[in-house]
């Protein structure tokens, strides 16, 4: 479809617009985090940090704890994200490999688990958590995120692993091959792309999540978003801390994600469109 | 023997997932019912008397907060999603069209809101509205317009929040869009416009109807988004200015972890889940996820 020079250049226009609506928030994150403090109220703005200033993020660093937060997100997320993906993968194994009784069932139960509200698991968790002293643990928040993506890593999974014909690693089998061995040496090196996607969106769920770790965790184990939550107190908000602390849990994510956006749609609507 | 352990085999497989998930999901759940049968204070562990369905009939009928809530969800869920909608698809139908060049650039920049930490998000949200030192007021100012009191005035404060959320999840509407325009056959558009259709009609009549199942799909999806919205409001609003933002999730988590009535709270996260359940069949209908 072809049209006059006048139509594309409004289009282009209108494109323009939309994409700066969408990312400038984030640039002004990112660019208020290296302004001087006085330049955060100043009346017209400023839209660019003309002498970059290191110093709220070296305060955050310093005074915050925002490398043990960091530390923290990171444990959290590559670990509930590992124990997803390995145990996700041999239900994803089992549920397209073998024509097992219950099989759908499993599948429906699962993909339920995932879309179930967090409020349901919280209340529970934060109880038995309290008494069994997992309260503010890793242990304790990699487990209540494994409430979300080891369902979703074995449904996400299961879908790439039925784009994998199954007379190859049938063919596996009949050399003598175990299964767990056909997973892992032929099903596993087929799918890396689906199954690094399945990790980042596992990560990216973690990394986002605030009501888990709000609820279940307070200092020690706490990841990034609690604190972040905690730059709004009741009588001070401290705007340059904000800045510099949620543009550190901003670029790690927002850069991951673009790496894995053709994977994006079929992510977030669960297998259900594909990009 | 051989053929045996085959056999038993996907269930050794399944196993691990399925004991880990009975502990930390299943258990806790039909804990979290019995509770919910309970008036229980955390506070006060010993008191644990039975008093049946009657927190589920306390809060259908008698809680004034929860229906409030209730009608603020249903309320963010009509004010963003057909903006959303409406957006995404303008922007899905623009983007879709040859001669348009930079799709990956454009595309790139949509991602960002999608993925970014909510909470994050809902901070910087609450300083852009800050009202004298926010941008949005410095950008209506030089229109002439004069500070606008977005997150304090209790008629505002919902139309900010869905401000935010519309922020972050229209990018979501169109990338969800354009994956199915992209997906669309071409055939039946070649044969309307050969026939002599008007690009309206063809969008109308073709392409719209074809994308039917993807729109209710992100509808249900976006639904159940919101039902489970918790982090954006918590850290804009909290729920105020008097109760003028409180949403479903974000009040049973404060009648529980603030109030500590357990039972209440259990009650009230088992209506939820009967929500976003009835949601999600409807979600599985729709899609027609085969497995």
């Amino acid at each position: 479809m072809r049209s006059r020079a006048g139509t594309r250049v409004a289009i282009y226009v209108l494109l323009v617009v939309v994409s700066v609506t969408a990312v400038f928030p984030i640039y002004w994150l990112f660019s208020s985090a290296l302004k001087p403090a006085k330049d955060l109220w100043t009346i017209p703005p400023s839209f660019f940090p003309l002498q970059p200033d290191f110093s709220h993020l070296a305060q955050i660093i310093r005074e915050r704890e925002f490398p043990k937060y960091l530390f923290n997100s990171l444990v959290v997320s590559l670990g509930s994200a590992a124990i997803s993906l390995f145990l996700g993968s041999l239900v994803a194994y089992s549920l397209t490999r073998y024509p097992m009784r219950g099989r759908k069932q499993i599948a429906f139960w699962l993909i339920s688990l995932r879309m179930m509200p967090p409020i349901v698991v919280i209340l529970p968790l934060y109880i038995f958590f309290t008494r069994l002293g997992l309260i503010d643990s890793h242990l304790g928040l990699v487990l209540a995120h494994v409430t979300f993506n080891l369902p979703f890593a074995s449904w996400m999974l299961a879908g790439f692993f039925r784009e994998i014909p199954k007379e190859i690693d049938e063919a596996a089998l009949l050399d003598g091959c175990t299964s767990v061995g056909a997973l892992f040496r032929v099903v596993l090196p087929l799918a890396a792309g689906g199954i690094a996607a399945t990790g980042v969106f596992c990560v990216l769920w973690s990394w986002n999540d605030f009501i888990f770790a709000f609820s279940l965790t307070s200092t020690k184990a706490a990841t990034l978003p609690v604190p972040i939550s905690g730059f709004l107190g009741d009588y001070v908000w401290e705007w340059s801390a904000f800045y510099a602390g949620g543009s550190i849990a901003a670029i790690p994510i927002v850069l991951l994600a673009i790496f894995a956006q053709r994977y994006l749609v079929r992510g977030m609507t669960l297998g259900a469109v594909s990009s | 023997m051989k053929w045996r352990v085959r056999r038993a085999s996907p269930y050794f497989m399944l196993l691990p997932a399925v004991a880990l998930l009975a502990f930390i999901v299943m258990y806790p759940m039909v804990f979290s019912f019995w509770v919910s049968l309970h008036r229980w204070y955390l506070g006060k562990p010993h008191l644990f008397p039975f008093i049946g369905l009657r927190n589920y009939s306390t809060i259908l009928l008698k809680d004034a907060v929860f229906r409030i809530a209730l009608l603020n969800t249903l309320r963010l869920a009509v004010i963003c999603i057909p903006v959303e909608f409406a957006l995404g698809m303008s922007l899905a139908l623009l983007l879709s069209r040859g001669d348009i060049r930079g799709k990956v650039i454009f595309r790139t920049c949509l991602v960002m809101p999608v993925v970014l930490t909510p909470v994050v998000s809902g901070v910087l949200w609450k300083f852009l509205l800050h009202p004298s030192y926010g941008l949005v007021n410095y950008f209506l100012s030089l229109l002439g317009i004069s500070k606008v009191e977005w997150l304090a005035d209790p008629r505002l404060a919902l139309f900010s929040v869905a401000l935010a959320n519309m922020w972050q999840w229209t990018p979501f509407a169109f990338l969800l869009l354009y994956a199915g325009f992209v997906s669309l056959p071409r055939e039946p558009l070649e044969a309307a416009t050969v026939d002599g259709a008007s690009g309206w009609q063809a969008f109308r009549f073709i392409t719209f109807p074809l994308l039917t199942p993807i729109m209710v799909i992100a509808l249900l999806m976006r639904t159940m988004d919101l039902v489970k919205l918790f982090d954006v409001v918590y850290v804009l609003t909290r729920g105020g200015p008097a109760d003028a933002t409180e949403v479903l999730t974000l009040y049973n988590f404060r009648v529980g972890l603030n109030y500590f009535d357990m039972g209440k709270a259990a009650a009230m996260s088992w209506i939820i889940a009967a929500i976003v359940t009835l949601l999600s069949q409807l979600y599985l209908r729709v899609s027609r996820i085969e497995f």
